[in-house]
C-alpha cells in the first residue's frame, strides 16, 4: 500500500513535470549529411537539442508507447534508440545493410525495415533487438515499408522493380507483388485500412492500391502550369486522420500537392523548397512540416491556408520529419 | 483475421503457389548480344602501371557484364511475364560475321531483342542486313550520329547516347562556365574528325568561340613538333579551355596541366562526358554501381551501364505491355506512355524519330562527376533532355513514322 501511493506519486510528478515540456509539441527531424537528428520546439520553431547519431540518419519512427524515437542510420547498419525523455540514445537494433525506412508494427512487438542493396526486408524483434526473418526477393532497391493499421501486413516498395510486395511479417512470407507506375518509393493507408497510397517518383504520379484486391485502382497524376513533367518526383505521402486528405511532396517541383482523397483531386500545389521529400502532419492536422533535401530546411505549411509561413535550417540534407505533439 | 481476409490470403497464397510450379516450366525469353573479338575501343590498360601488355592484366571492359546485371534486374518482371529472361551472348571474329552470328542465335532460341555493342559502321552493317527480319536490335556503344540521322532504321535502337550528345554536354559545361574560348585538339583518325564536327556544331548551337582547331599526332618525332609538343599546340591562342578529340586517349591523357595557358581540358581527357560514372551518387546511382562492382569486381562503364538499361528497357515493356511480342514491345517503346528508370534522375523515354534513349550526360574527372547535362538553364521546348544530339525538326532520320512532330 505505502509502495503503491509512492509510485504514484512519482507517476503523478513525471506526469505533471513532463507534461510542460510536451505541451509545445517537439519536431524532429533527421539529417542525413551531418549526421544528426534535432529537435525543434513546434511552436517556436527553434532547435532545442542536436542529437548525434551512427552515419547517415534517415527515416525515424516513435514507438507505439511514446517513449522512444527509432533512427535509421543507414550507414552504421543499425537502428539507434533515442529516450524521448533524456534525448540520449539508449542502445541500437542491427538491422542488416543500410537500413533506409522502417516501419514499427502497431502493438510495438516487430519492426520490418527495408535493406536497400540486398532487395530484402528485416523482420526484427523490438524487445530482444534480434532478427527474426529476412525475407528475401522483396524487388530490387527496396524502399518504403508501411504496416497495415491492423498489423497485419506490411507494403514494401521495391524502387528498381516498379513493384510492391505485399508481406506477412509475423509468418515471414511475400504474399504478392502489384505492379505500380515508375519508381514508387513511400505510401501511406487510408485510416480505415481499405487504400494504400504510394508514391511513384519517376511516374509523376500516385498508385492507389485496394488492400483486400491488391488491384491498382486509381492513379492520380500531378501536373501544374509552369512544372515539367521531369521535376515532378513525388516521394512522402501523408493522410490527415479522418482520412480526408492527403499531401504529397513533389521532390524537385518544390511543391507539395493537396489532394481530396474521396475525389482523387487535386485541389492545389503548395509552395515548398528545394527537393521537398519528408513529411508529417502535427495531431490536429493544422500544420505540415516538410523536409527540403537540397535546401537544408523544413517548411512549415499552415493547412487551413494553404501556404508555407515559416522556414527554419536544420542541418544538411534533411531526409525525414516526425511530430510528438 | 476475419473469414474474408483469410479466405483472400488463402487465395493468394494459392496463386503463389500456382507460379511458383510454373517457374519449372516458364518459356525462355532469350535476349541475343553480339560483339567482336576485335575492338580497338577495348584495348586498354590493365591494372599493373609497367606490365600494361600482359595477358593478366588485362581487365574486361566489355559491356555484356551490364547485360548480364540487367537480366539478373528484372527477373521479377519475368514472374510476372511468364517466361525466364536469359542471355545468349556471341563474340565474332569480325564485322562481316555479326549477321550470320545473330541468325544463327535467332533459329536456336527464337530470340528478337538483339544487343550490339561494336563500332559504327558495323552497327550500320548488321541493321542494314537485318531490315527484313522482324528483330529489334539496341546499339549499346557506337556514338555514330549517322547511325541515328541518314543511316537510321526503324528496327534500330540506340541505349549509347550519341557523339552530338556528348559534345552538347560538353559544350553545355563550358558556357554554364563562362569559358567561351575554345582550343581544339584533333587526334588523326576519322573518328577524332566526327568528334571535332559534332563538337563545332555544339559550339555554333551554344556560342562558343572555337579559337583554333590543331591536329596532333601521338609521336616523339622532332619533325612533327608542332604536332606532338603541347607548349606548342597550344601556345599562341586565345582559349579558356581545350577540347580533345581523341577515341584512343592515349595521347589525351597528357593534355591536363601541360596547357601553356591555364586552362580547363574537356572531351577525351579532363573533364569528359559519359552515359554513366561510377562515382555519381543520386538517383539510385549507388545502388546500380554497387550490384555492378559486386557481380563483376570493376568499376561500372558507360557503356555496362548502355547495355544494363537496355535490358531494363525490355523488361519495362514487357511487363507494362503484359506482352512479348515483338510489335507490341517495339509500338511501345517507341509510344509516348515508355518511361524508364536509368537511375539518372529524369525518367528515359526513346526519341520517336530517330529510336535515341533521351538520357543526361554526365560530365566527370577520373573520379567525380562534376556536373550532369542538360545543365540548369538549358531548356527545349517539349523535353530538357532534348538539348542533347539532334531533335525532331533537325533530325536527317525519314526511316521512323512518327507520329508527332512539332513543325
Amino acid at each position: 500500500m505505502h509502495r503503491w501511493s509512492l509510485t504514484g506519486l512519482t507517476a503523478l510528478i513525471l506526469a505533471l513535470g513532463l507534461a510542460l515540456p510536451a505541451q509545445g509539441g517537439e519536431i524532429y527531424v533527421s539529417n542525413e549529411g551531418n549526421d544528426t537528428v534535432v529537435v525543434l520546439d513546434s511552436e517556436t520553431l527553434d532547435i532545442e537539442h542536436v542529437i548525434e547519431t551512427g552515419g547517415r540518419p534517415r527515416d525515424l519512427r516513435f514507438s507505439p508507447d511514446g517513449s522512444k524515437l527509432f533512427i535509421a542510420a543507414s550507414e552504421a547498419d543499425r537502428i539507434e534508440v533515442l529516450d524521448l525523455e533524456t534525448k540520449t540514445i539508449i542502445g541500437h537494433i542491427e538491422t542488416g545493410d543500410d537500413p533506409e525506412i522502417f516501419d514499427i508494427d502497431p502493438t510495438g512487438e516487430i519492426l520490418v525495415v527495408s535493406n536497400e542493396d540486398d532487395a530484402e526486408a528485416t523482420v526484427i524483434d523490438i524487445a530482444s533487438g534480434t532478427i527474426r526473418t529476412v525475407i528475401e526477393d522483396v524487388g530490387i532497391e527496396p524502399e518504403g515499408v508501411t504496416f497495415t493499421p491492423d498489423g497485419k501486413r506490411v507494403f514494401v516498395t521495391a524502387e528498381a522493380t516498379n513493384t510492391v510486395a505485399v508481406i506477412d511479417p509475423w509468418e515471414g512470407v511475400i504474399l504478392a507483388d502489384v505492379l505500380v507506375g515508375n519508381r514508387p518509393r513511400r505510401g501511406a493507408f487510408t485510416p480505415d485500412g481499405r487504400e494504400y497510397w504510394v508514391t511513384n517518383e519517376l511516374g509523376g504520379s500516385v498508385s492507389i492500391i485496394d488492400a483486400e484486391t491488391l488491384q491498382v485502382t486509381d492513379t492520380i497524376r500531378f501536373e501544374k502550369k509552369g512544372l515539367r513533367e521531369a521535376d515532378i518526383t513525388p516521394v512522402d505521402l501523408v493522410m490527415t486522420k479522418d482520412g480526408t486528405t492527403a499531401f504529397v511532396t513533389l521532390g524537385r517541383a518544390w511543391h507539395v500537392a493537396r489532394v481530396d482523397v474521396a475525389s482523387r483531386t487535386v485541389e492545389t500545389y503548395i509552395l515548398a523548397g528545394s527537393r521537398v521529400w519528408g513529411a508529417a502532419l502535427t495531431s490536429d492536422d493544422s500544420r505540415l512540416v516538410v523536409t527540403n533535401g537540397a535546401s537544408d530546411d523544413i517548411s512549415v505549411i499552415d493547412t487551413e491556408a494553404n501556404r508555407a509561413t515559416r522556414s527554419v535550417a536544420v542541418g544538411r540534407t534533411p531526409h525525414t520529419v516526425r511530430i510528438r505533439d | 483475421m476475419t473469414v474474408a481476409t483469410r479466405q483472400a490470403a488463402g487465395l493468394l497464397a494459392a496463386l503463389l503457389l500456382c507460379s511458383a510450379a510454373a517457374a519449372e516450366e516458364r518459356p525462355e525469353f532469350t535476349f541475343g548480344y553480339l560483339d567482336l573479338s576485335d575492338d580497338i575501343r577495348y584495348t586498354r590498360w590493365g591494372v599493373h602501371p609497367v606490365d600494361i601488355r600482359s595477358e593478366t592484366n588485362r581487365v574486361d571492359f566489355r559491356p555484356r557484364a551490364g547485360a548480364e546485371m540487367g537480366v539478373a534486374d528484372i527477373r521479377a518482371f519475368g514472374r510476372r511475364a511468364g517466361v525466364q529472361f536469359t542471355l545468349r551472348a556471341e563474340r565474332v571474329a569480325d564485322a562481316d560475321g555479326l549477321p550470320a552470328a545473330l541468325e544463327a542465335i535467332r533459329a536456336e532460341t527464337g530470340a528478337f531483342v538483339f544487343l550490339i555493342d561494336a563500332p559504327g559502321a558495323a552497327v550500320r552493317d548488321v541493321a542494314a542486313a537485318t531490315l527484313d527480319q522482324d528483330v529489334i536490335l539496341i546499339n549499346v556503344s557506337a556514338v555514330d550520329d549517322r547511325l541515328r540521322g541518314e543511316a537510321c532504321a526503324a528496327h534500330l535502337l540506340h541505349t549509347s547516347p550519341s557523339r552530338q550528345m556528348l559534345a552538347d554536354a560538353a559544350a553545355q559545361y563550358l558556357v554554364a562556365r563562362d569559358w567561351n574560348e575554345v582550343l581544339v585538339l584533333q587526334g588523326p583518325l576519322e573518328e577524332d574528325a566526327r568528334t571535332v564536327e559534332a563538337f563545332r556544331h555544339a559550339a555554333s548551337t551554344y556560342g562558343l568561340k572555337i579559337d583554333e582547331e590543331r591536329a596532333f599526332v601521338l609521336s616523339n618525332d622532332p619533325r612533327m613538333r608542332d604536332r606532338n609538343d603541347l607548349d606548342l599546340l597550344t601556345g599562341r591562342a586565345d582559349y579558356e579551355a581545350v577540347f580533345v578529340a581523341d577515341i584512343d586517349r592515349e595521347f589525351a591523357r597528357s593534355v591536363p596541366y601541360s596547357t601553356q595557358d591555364p586552362a580547363a581540358v574537356v572531351g577525351a581527357a579532363g573533364l569528359r562526358p559519359t552515359p554513366w560514372h561510377w562515382s555519381y551518387l543520386r538517383h539510385g546511382a549507388p545502388q546500380v554501381h554497387g550490384r555492378f562492382e559486386r557481380q563483376t569486381g570493376r568499376r561500372m562503364e558507360g557503356t555496362d551501364w548502355a547495355a544494363w538499361v537496355a535490358i531494363r528497357a525490355i523488361g519495362e515493356a514487357i511487363v507494362r505491355t503484359a506482352s512479348t511480342a515483338k510489335r507490341d514491345l517495339h509500338a511501345y517503346l517507341l509510344g509516348p506512355d515508355f518511361r524508364l528508370d536509368g537511375s539518372k534522375g529524369p525518367a528515359l523515354s526513346f526519341r520517336p524519330w530517330n529510336g535515341q534513349l533521351r538520357q543526361p550526360v554526365m560530365l566527370a574527372t577520373e573520379d567525380w562527376v562534376t556536373a550532369v547535362a542538360p545543365l540548369a538553364g538549358f531548356i527545349h521546348q517539349t523535353n530538357d533532355l532534348d538539348t542533347l544530339g539532334r531533335d525532331a525538326r533537325t533530325s536527317d532520320c525519314r526511316e521512323f513514322a512518327t507520329p508527332e512532330q512539332p513543325s
